[in-house]
């Protein structure tokens, strides 16, 4: 009887143990939002980070096929928010706001980074985009 | 009674470092459809080389993404031409860039390409290899070598090669395809994009 009290104490505990790990789970805030270019037609694959201000804690997510993202479980407070594909200048937004228990929306618009950020010689070789550093092969 | 609080404590302290430790979100994105035995292999050998530097990777698709699914950090990897041996392409000796990370303003993103084809056309026992599904698997592991080396330019954030390994700028085919390429000690130590957090 004592054994299987133990036991049950035990199994109890777990639970118990990775709540009091995520103490702010209940108060979570998340913030979405819609990316587009500037003639508003939408930007898949881009990579859109929330860095909470005060702590540099971040959280990464690649925006869908249609532009869409969603970030959650963030825990409140002042956030950056910033999108980055190649081919697009860096999107960034400061002093976002996240509240306990709120969905925030940003969507953010991002412009074309445009032919001056192709400069560079291998640059150029190796087509359009900006894409420097590599691996090379060579032959003995 | 006293053993609850102590268990409950320590999964307490516990907890937060497992989940400090989170994989890097790595997706993939195909021109074409690529051989699964050269993918599965592309992937245990990636996963392999970055696991002795303390990278987990977690395998996305671009073409599965739904928006929603959070990392502490993540990189997307486009493979171009036919990732699979046909003993179709000609071999060559020129010099060829086999993968490459986008940079920006002086900024790395975390955004790479893995060259198939070249890849292909510089390991002609690969391409045409007799048994198409051992080629395959063997276009993999290099296929994994390689987006390991571009993982490094992503996820570190930096543009430097190292002198030898597999951060090294220049590779030969016989490295490429040597029973092990790892990246040298101190490559990616201290972390600088993973530990400022």
């Amino acid at each position: 009887m004592k054994r299987r009290l133990s036991c049950c104490f035990y199994l109890a505990a777990v639970p118990l143990g990775l709540w009091s790990a995520l103490p702010a789970m209940g108060q979570d805030s998340r913030v979405a939002g819609h990316i587009t270019d500037t003639s508003r037609a939408a930007v898949g694959t881009a990579i859109v980070t929330a860095t909470q201000v005060d702590s540099g804690w971040k959280r990464e997510v690649l925006s869908n096929a249609q532009g869409y993202y969603q970030l959650a479980p963030l825990p409140p407070g002042k956030y950056r928010i910033e999108a980055v594909k190649p081919g697009f200048k860096a999107f960034c937004r400061t002093d976002v706001e996240l509240s306990p228990s709120i969905a925030a929306t940003v969507d953010l618009q991002m412009e074309d980074a445009g032919v001056s950020e192709t400069n560079s010689l291998e640059a150029r070789k190796i087509g359009p985009g900006f894409l420097l550093t590599y691996l090379k092969v060579f032959l003995p | 009674m006293l053993r609850i609080p102590v268990l409950g404590g320590l999964l307490a302290f516990v907890a937060p470092a497992l989940i400090a430790a989170s994989p890097v979100g790595v997706y993939l994105d195909f021109d074409e459809p690529a051989s699964a035995a050269a993918m599965e292999a592309m992937r245990r050998e990636a996963s392999g080389v970055l696991d002795r530097v303390g990278i987990e990777i977690a395998w996305r698709l671009v073409s599965q993404n739904q928006g929603n699914e959070p990392f502490e950090r993540l990189a997307v990897v486009k493979f171009t031409g036919k990732c699979a041996c046909e003993g179709l392409l000609a071999a060559t000796r020129e010099i060829l860039v086999l993968g490459t990370t986008a940079v920006a303003s002086g900024r790395v993103l975390p955004y790479s390409q893995v060259r198939c084809d070249a890849i292909r056309r510089i390991l002609p026992k690969i391409e045409f290899a007799s048994d198409r599904r051992l080629g395959d698997a063997a276009l993999g592991r290099v296929l994994g070598r390689v987006l390991a080396h571009e993982l490094y330019h992503a996820v570190l954030g930096t543009a430097h090669h190292a002198a030898s390994g597999l951060a090294r700028g220049f590779q030969s085919t016989q490295d490429l395809t040597s029973d092990e390429l790892p990246f040298a000690g101190g490559d990616w130590e201290p972390h600088p994009a993973l530990s400022a957090k």
